[in-house]
């Protein structure tokens, strides 16, 4: 494929919107990415020609919607490498998915069994489990951080004993952008017959992910971090480990027979998809996924390390910014978190609106993680393929302006 | 664009702490968070016959919210709830666009150098959230 940024950049009709008169410098990523025409399209497709509920109708327009929806259903699946498409679950988007895991799964849990969680967490991989505490009186257990806010697993053999039952992780920090290493967790966890649940949010707008070489049991993602629709989402888990949940959500389309004393559930992934699901949604997913899989990632991946490396010098020439995460950019995804020294991250954020920068600013979701580096929030830029050297000099640029404006 | 939010005077007033941190023995402990942004305002007050006689505070929030609780801080002594009330409500019908014909109200000319902030909806709260901690002070 001939491949370059500026045309990628062509397919995405967002990008020439104009922000305070400048042009649009989106490098808020990590909270909520763009969709390519494609994945419009996708939508508009459905909405236009064929919207019908799914798995119910025998007329045209339900067989055709049915059958979208279950063709992004193997996109899914092969994006993540999946063993089938019975083990691929549409749900609303991360926090669902982590949820629906934590409750299903939580019901199984006693009083003293473990959780591990790391501090690093975003609030969605971290409320449910601490839920659980407070439900079923499991134990908590917290992997730390590094002064850099980076994994520390020096202690793991502590963390993850026998009485532990399920570790979850996210694949990338929405803070950090350090990856998590997974093989060691992983191999802990099977070590004890724990579970690892991993939140992969922000590594799926990465590259196609392989679930099977993780060794993971569930992962679960977002579509409009990876260039789909907003509400909806995957989660994936092993059929076994799937077929031994009991549902989350009880209602239409998840059911073999209702009588008047009980129902008898469906097995697979449908018995985790009550109600209509988020048709449009997951067909835009599925279109994503492929534009995705498409994508020439052995070329992407140098081209986001230049990006990187030209935003992390210009960061760290800055007086009194410190940047979160490893310097070094082997083991990290294109997200950048940093603190600059008398500024407030809502105050840069506001400035560098004026022209036309989006950045993140604030806690990020990640709380825990703020009070373990003794911050109060920290400003975040978040790369995605579309992003050109003009996205990442504007924002330095604009930056030698906020620092005029506010120190 | 946010001309008008960071000119000299509310960067003035973010920088001029008029509260301590602590009291001796406060009556009250609040603590209020927003949750969108993680500004938090740790306040500790005295209040008697109804009325604040000492007010201590932490304040870790940006700019905007630093210089609001700094003019709380500064007027709050002898203030009762529905003073705090009645003046928070005005900054709130404010930042609306819903200016009333006594705003800025009399003792608070300060909350003048915030009108800037009413074309910023997010940061309303930034704004708000002393007001905020103290009227659950007297809760």
């Amino acid at each position: 494929m001939n491949w370059s940024a500026e045309n990628l950049r062509k397919q995405f009709p967002i990008l020439q919107r104009k922000i305070n008169g400048a042009p649009l410098h989106y490098l808020d990523n990590a909270a909520t990415t763009f969709s390519p025409a494609c994945v419009l399209e996708a939508v508009a497709g459905y909405e236009n020609n064929y919207r019908s509920n799914v798995q119910r109708g025998i007329y045209q327009l339900g067989v055709e919607s049915t059958e979208a929806y279950e063709n992004a259903r193997i996109s899914a699946a092969k994006y993540l490498n999946a063993f089938s498409t019975e083990e691929i679950i549409f749900t609303s988007g991360t926090t669902f998915s982590v949820n629906l895991v934590a409750q299903c799964f939580g019901q199984s849990l006693q009083s003293g069994d473990e959780i591990v969680v790391s501090v690093a967490e975003h609030h969605s991989n971290f409320v449910p489990w601490q839920c659980l505490r407070e439900r079923f009186g499991v134990t908590m257990k917290l992997i730390p951080v590094l002064a850099n806010g980076s994994l520390d697993l020096s202690q793991l053999d502590q963390l993850i004993t026998e009485r532990c039952r399920l570790v979850a992780v996210s694949h990338v920090s929405n803070v950090t952008g350090s990856i998590t290493d997974l093989e060691t967790i992983t191999a802990a966890a099977h070590r004890h017959d724990a579970l690892v649940f991993v939140d992969g949010a922000q590594a799926t707008p990465h590259g196609p992910v392989d679930v099977q070489a993780l060794d993971v049991d569930f992962y679960a993602f977002s579509g409009h971090k990876s260039f789909g629709p907003t509400g909806v989402g995957v989660l994936w888990g092993r059929q076994q480990l799937l077929e031994s949940l009991p549902p989350f959500l009880t209602g239409g389309g998840m059911i073999e027979r209702v009588t008047a004393d009980e129902t008898r559930y469906m097995t697979g992934n449908r018995r985790f998809e009550a109600g209509t699901p988020p048709v449009a949604q997951a067909i835009g997913l599925g279109a994503a996924l492929e534009w995705l899989m498409a994508l020439p990632w052995q070329e992407i991946r140098p081209y986001e390390q230049k990006l990187s490396q030209r935003l992390v010098k210009g960061l760290l020439d800055i007086e009194g910014l410190n940047l979160l995460g490893e310097h070094s950019h082997q083991h990290r995804a294109p997200i950048f978190s940093f603190d600059i020294e008398g500024c407030h991250s809502h105050d840069i954020c506001q400035v560098l609106d004026d022209y036309g920068v989006a950045l993140r600013g604030g806690h990020h979701c990640a709380q825990p993680l703020m009070d373990a580096l003794g911050l109060v929030a920290t400003s975040r830029a978040s790369i995605a393929v579309f992003n050109n050297e003009e996205d990442i000099e504007a924002l330095l640029s604009a930056l030698e302006k906020v620092l005029e404006v506010l120190r | 664009m946010s001309s008008g939010l960071y000119d000299g005077g509310i960067k003035a007033l973010a920088a001029s702490e008029s509260a301590p941190k602590s009291l001796p023995n406060p009556d009250r402990r609040v603590s209020v968070d927003n949750p969108f942004c993680g500004d938090r305002i740790d306040l500790e007050v005295n209040i008697e016959a109804g009325r604040v006689t000492a007010l201590a505070q932490e304040v870790r929030g940006c700019m905007l919210c630093q210089a609001s609780a700094n003019v709380v801080a500064g007027s709050a002594v002898g203030l009762s709830r529905d003073e705090v009330e009645h003046v928070g409500s005005k900054l709130t019908d404010m930042l609306k666009g819903c200016r009333s014909v006594d705003w800025p109200p009399e003792g608070w000319q300060q909350l003048g150098l915030f009108e800037p902030v009413a074309r910023h909806k997010s940061r309303h709260s930034c704004v708000t959230l002393a007001f905020t901690a103290l009227l659950k002070s007297f809760d």
